[in-house]
């Protein structure tokens, strides 16, 4: 241990136990990161059966499908929702929007203006101005569901988007120390500023290590934000982590074939649900209808 | 015309989009085709360039593998030079930026994309994706390619249901086809066709719209190499997950 980390509170917990403790129903949960999506905090969700989550998940995907069709969702803020490998749909997204099915409700935005309501929500500040995408359907059939307006000042006017603030925010780091110093190898997406802008910040880490590896390395997310660290190898797979494994290709396709039909989901539900979890929140409910 | 085994047209197209790219300087790479095109370029002649990407990275040679995506950092780390965030990319710099190919879903005559919602937004008959970055990117672009490498000929359209990405004012619009590259918006026109099957009903088809196709210029044969550095690439795809790869090789059509 150094001489930070032994005076410095270990912020070491379990994944049962960060989602156990920091997220309950009616909350709002960021799910990082942009192109390493955390499937195992996802995952967990499920098995712990929570339900009406408000999710900011910026690339969407295939973690927001699967928190689609598991019923987790009350809302979800997000980008794009499919499979980037293929590319294939994201079939519980497709085929809620293709019933009508309205359960969930959805703020698409752009993943600029994401960002940018990130960026106003680790500011303070109530929103962002923005480019306002004109002529888009994000500007003329307010596709982000009301969090896309405009203001006038003595300095100009501008469309602005509302802030975002999640109340707890789970960021993919490839290493950590137990402070929470995080290190990211490679593009950050948004996850910097979700991690500014929640209240609560939970550091998911491929491996612990020193405080001193942590700072040579390059402290992405620093341990200032962090409230816990979880120590999860292959926490992103299917996706990749530099240097460490490959996107997972036959995985992706597997998901996407079985997902395909409701039938097909439930069965993965099942057998997700069958790896144990200690902790539910909703009293085992069925999600299969 | 030669007797193929694989969909000749989709590999030329793939070359020609990927020569985009070898026009030089930093070019920003959308999802799918954009992808192949640019891990392509590196295989062809042409000017030194740049990738960049929306999740807050720069390339600057060929990934180790084929990225599934822009998010499949793993592919391309070898590569990486600028490491920053998406707001970065597709706010603060995205003006700075020579070409934005992106690849394009349903596009309209006004250079306009639909990546959202086919039919009404309440129930739409297809859901789709969604734009990601696309509608920030695309509206900053000074050059604004698309890529749209299927036979589908209805999804180039006078006007798309629905908005997902526009260019904004003053950009050079690009669409490039299997048949040809016209220029979309004001004056929209057809810039060069190919003497390929399906060119005549393509430039039909942008007669019906309102595109001018008086004076194309006929495009130059892909070379023999190109043709096949495309092929390996879209090999290597295959195994990486890519439909359209797999579609172009297991084509049985003659060309």
């Amino acid at each position: 241990m150094t001489s930070q980390g032994a005076t410095m509170d270990n912020k070491l917990t379990t994944l049962v136990d960060a989602v156990s403790d920091f997220v309950r129903p009616g909350m709002s949960v960021y799910l990082g990161n942009f192109g390493a999506q955390l499937f195992c905090v996802g995952h967990e969700l499920i098995r712990q059966d929570l339900s009406e989550i408000d999710a900011v998940i910026a690339s969407g995907g295939l973690l927001m499908d699967q928190l689609l069709g598991a019923r987790v969702l009350r809302s979800a803020t997000y980008g794009h929702c499919w499979s980037p490998v293929g590319p294939s749909p994201a079939w519980n997204f497709r085929r809620a929007a293709e019933s009508g099915d309205s359960t969930v409700t959805l703020y698409e935005m752009s993943l600029g203006l994401i960002a940018a309501a990130l960026t106003a929500g680790a500011w303070g500040v109530p929103f962002m101005p923005v480019p306002g995408l004109p002529g888009t359907g994000y500007a003329d059939e307010n596709w982000p569901n009301g969090r896309l307006s405009t203001v006038s000042s003595e300095f100009g006017n501008t469309a602005i988007v509302r802030a975002i603030t999640p109340d707890v925010a789970f960021v993919h780091v490839d290493k950590a120390d137990v402070q929470g110093n995080g290190v990211i190898n490679g593009p950050l997406g948004e996850v910097v500023l979700a991690a500014q802008a929640s209240t609560t910040v939970v550091v998911v880490a491929e491996e612990i290590v020193t405080t001193e590896e942590a700072i040579s390395e390059g402290i992405s997310i620093p341990g200032l934000l962090t409230t816990a660290v979880i120590h999860h190898a292959g926490a992103v797979a299917p996706d990749g982590v530099i240097g460490r494994y490959d996107r997972d290709v036959a995985a992706y396709e597997d998901y996407v074939s079985r997902a395909a039909t409701q039938e097909g989901f439930a069965v993965w539900m099942s057998d997700l649900l069958s790896s144990a979890s200690s902790v539910t929140h909703n009293g085992g409910r069925d999600r299969h209808a | 015309m030669t007797a193929t085994d694989y969909d000749e047209l989709a590999v030329d197209f793939l070359v020609r989009a990927a020569r985009e790219f070898r026009r030089g300087g930093w070019v920003f790479t959308g999802f799918h085709w954009p992808v192949l095109a640019g891990q392509l370029a590196y295989a062809l002649d042409g000017q030194p360039f740049s990738q960049v990407f929306e999740a807050g990275a720069s390339t600057h040679g060929a990934g180790r593998l084929v990225p599934t995506s822009t998010t499949d950092y793993p592919a391309y780390a070898n590569s990486l030079g600028f490491v920053g965030d998406s707001a970065s990319i597709l706010l603060a710099m995205a003006r700075r930026f020579d070409r934005v190919i992106l690849d394009a879903s349903n596009i309209d005559v006004h250079g306009r994309v639909n990546s959202s919602y086919i039919g009404s937004r309440d129930k739409p008959s297809v859901r789709l994706p969604g734009g990601g970055g696309a509608p920030d990117i695309a509206a900053q672009a000074r050059e604004l390619v698309w890529l749209s490498g299927g036979n589908d000929l209805r999804r180039i359209q006078a006007k798309v249901d629905h908005v997902t990405a526009a260019p904004g004012p003053g950009s050079l619009v690009r669409l490039h086809t299997r048949w040809g590259i016209a220029v979309l918006g004001t004056g929209a026109k057809l810039e060069e066709i190919a003497d390929v099957r399906g060119a005549d009903e393509f430039i039909r088809h942008l007669e019906s719209l309102g595109v001018s196709t008086d004076a194309p210029i006929t495009r130059t044969p892909v070379r023999d190499a190109e043709r096949d550095a495309a092929l390996s690439l879209l090999h290597a795809a295959a195994e990486r997950g890519y439909q359209v790869a797999r579609r172009a090789l297991a084509a049985t059509e003659r060309n």
